[in-house]
């Protein structure tokens, strides 16, 4: 078994969204959309949009939604002419994140407004994560959730909404999504972080009369099996397995988006 | 926190493998979904509370065998569909003789249509006050367990009008007033149908706005336990902004009619 070092990344992505058995049944694609960047060594950012099954187009806002926001984000990052920093090195994370989302929603707008179509019809969650050096920020509209590994610690950094209903969800497309957009606390130290949609809530949280806790017997191993995994076509592969395996499809019907970021050295050993 | 080390592999036949160390001991896992448990939740619940009529009018032309005999089609639609038989949550309160929870929330598998016999009057107000108290209390218990829920329904199903309240009494603004607030704030979905020859003009007075009572055609109860079931069918199993269409049932075929008033 040859052995080689692996290739060393400031922070490293993988992720998939497939289509619910719902879905697939009725010939529906995926309504998910993610996407992803990574700013050189100082910062990386995900966006992942859950189309709303009740919108014609949500696939369209939700790829609309997550590439504006990663555009958006990586602005900041753009070197300065004389090469002494960025926009991102004395800007705020939660104000870059504010940013981000109110950058796809004015994108849906002109888009649907491009299209002679009411902007409804584009509706979509949107979770945005920015990691700007070693500082961890989220911002969200709607439901779907992050969850980080701190040292040893597992924690729920942007919980789903605390909804009255299972069906009723907030939208980047509503009036008040302002108010709809809950801003994470900037978190440090983190060394790999998850975002999901709803279609994977009820598998990864466990959901307790005081909220929302992360599931510690999913992330413990996932995020260890992921560590030399993230950043590769087989990362893209394993999340996208997982996703369609069979006791994830018996829980939730859901279309379902998982994107793992981590970042650090692996000093893993690679076989071929 | 899980210290065992995981290795990649290429393979040509696996798409890749997990190689996994501990304590020295060196075994693979082929997939993702052997190394990871997932929370095994419970499914969201979908409760709806029927709201019977077993006045003594109900025994009049075999309306309250026909509504057992709906209610039992109720049971066999529902537990037909794989998810509608998990989440669906069912609770009867009967209104004649006296005011009484026939049956409490239970899921689909669960359920036995309970036992109504016709007799008494028609206290609908205090009856309407128990479906509304019943549905707050269940909405409570999946708080406390932490249970998702869809918006509960009620479905109040008479032949008659009330006799326990008066258009302007006490009680009346009292039921009048639970209705309307309960669905302006998302309370419950509450739904109204009239057997003959129950007062349409009374039951349109009692809906909350823009939801006219419904009038049964021909006491056909089990076409309309039916439609209810796909009802709630597609409603337990519509995902997050979902909009959840209602087969029509006012067309020449169907059970129901919106009364002219």
């Amino acid at each position: 078994m040859p052995v080689f070092q692996s290739v060393e990344y400031r922070y490293r992505i993988s992720g998939a969204a497939v289509a619910g058995p719902s879905h697939q049944a009725e010939g529906i694609p995926c309504e998910d959309a993610w996407d992803a960047a990574v700013f050189g060594r100082t910062g990386a950012a995900v966006a992942v949009a859950d189309g709303l099954g009740s919108a014609e187009h949500a696939k369209e806002g939700a790829m609309v939604a997550v590439s504006a926001a990663i555009t958006a984000l990586s602005a900041f990052f753009d070197p300065w002419p004389d090469g002494s920093g960025c926009d991102a090195d004395i800007e705020k994370n939660g104000r870059m994140v504010r940013a981000a989302c109110k950058a796809a929603r004015d994108a849906v707008l002109t888009h649907a407004a491009s299209c002679g179509l009411s902007h409804r019809s584009f509706a979509s969650t949107l979770i945005i994560l920015l990691w700007y050096g070693n500082t961890l920020t989220t911002a969200r509209v709607g439901d779907g959730a992050v969850v980080c590994l701190q040292g040893d610690d597992i924690i729920l950094l942007s919980a789903p909404s605390d909804r009255r209903y299972v069906n009723e969800v907030r939208s980047l497309m509503d009036d008040e999504y302002e108010d709809a957009c809950v801003v994470s606390p900037d978190i440090p130290a983190v060394t790999a972080c998850s975002v999901f949609t709803d279609g994977c809530e009820r598998l990864f949280l466990d959901k307790k009369s005081d909220g929302y806790h992360p599931y510690e017997p999913f992330f413990q191993p996932f995020f260890s099996a992921m560590m030399p995994l993230t950043g590769t076509p087989e990362g893209d592969r394993a999340i996208a397995d997982l996703l369609v395996s069979d006791r994830f499809i018996t829980f939730s019907e859901d279309d379902k988006t998982l994107v793992v970021i981590v970042s650090g050295i692996e000093r893993g050993e690679d076989t071929e | 926190m899980v210290t065992a080390n995981y290795y990649r592999e290429y393979s040509p036949i696996f798409s890749y493998r997990i190689w996994y160390f501990r304590d020295g001991v060196c075994e693979y896992m082929s997939r993702l979904e052997d190394l990871v448990e997932i929370a095994y939740p419970g499914e969201p619940h979908c409760p709806i509370v029927l709201l019977l009529d077993t006045s003594g009018s109900m025994s009049i032309h075999g309306k309250i065998e026909d509504m057992k005999e709906g209610l039992r089609a109720f049971k066999e639609e529902l537990s037909s569909d794989d998810l509608a038989r998990k989440r669906v949550d069912i609770a009867v309160v009967t209104f004649g003789e006296v005011v009484e929870v026939a049956h409490p929330f239970s899921l689909v598998e669960a359920f036995t249509p309970p036992t109504v016999i016709a007799a008494g009057l028609t206290p609908m107000g205090e009856a309407i006050l128990s479906a509304i108290a019943l549905v707050k209390e269940r909405k409570e218990q999946y708080q406390n367990t932490g249970i998702d829920s869809y918006r509960p329904w009620i479905f109040l199903v008479t032949d008659g009008e009330p006799t326990d309240m008066y258009e302007g009494d006490p009680l009346w603004k009292e039921v009048t007033g639970a209705i309307r607030s309960g669905e302006e704030n998302g309370d419950f979905v509450f739904f109204s149908v009239g057997a003959e020859p129950a007062d349409m003009n009374i039951l349109a007075a009692i809906s909350p706005p823009g939801r006219d009572p419904v009038r049964l055609r021909e006491n056909r109860f089990s076409d309309m336990f039916v439609w209810l079931s796909r009802s709630q069918a597609k409603v337990s199993t519509s995902g997050t902004g979902d909009q959840v269409i209602l087969e029509d049932f006012f067309g020449p075929t169907g059970w129901g009619e919106i009364p002219l008033f």
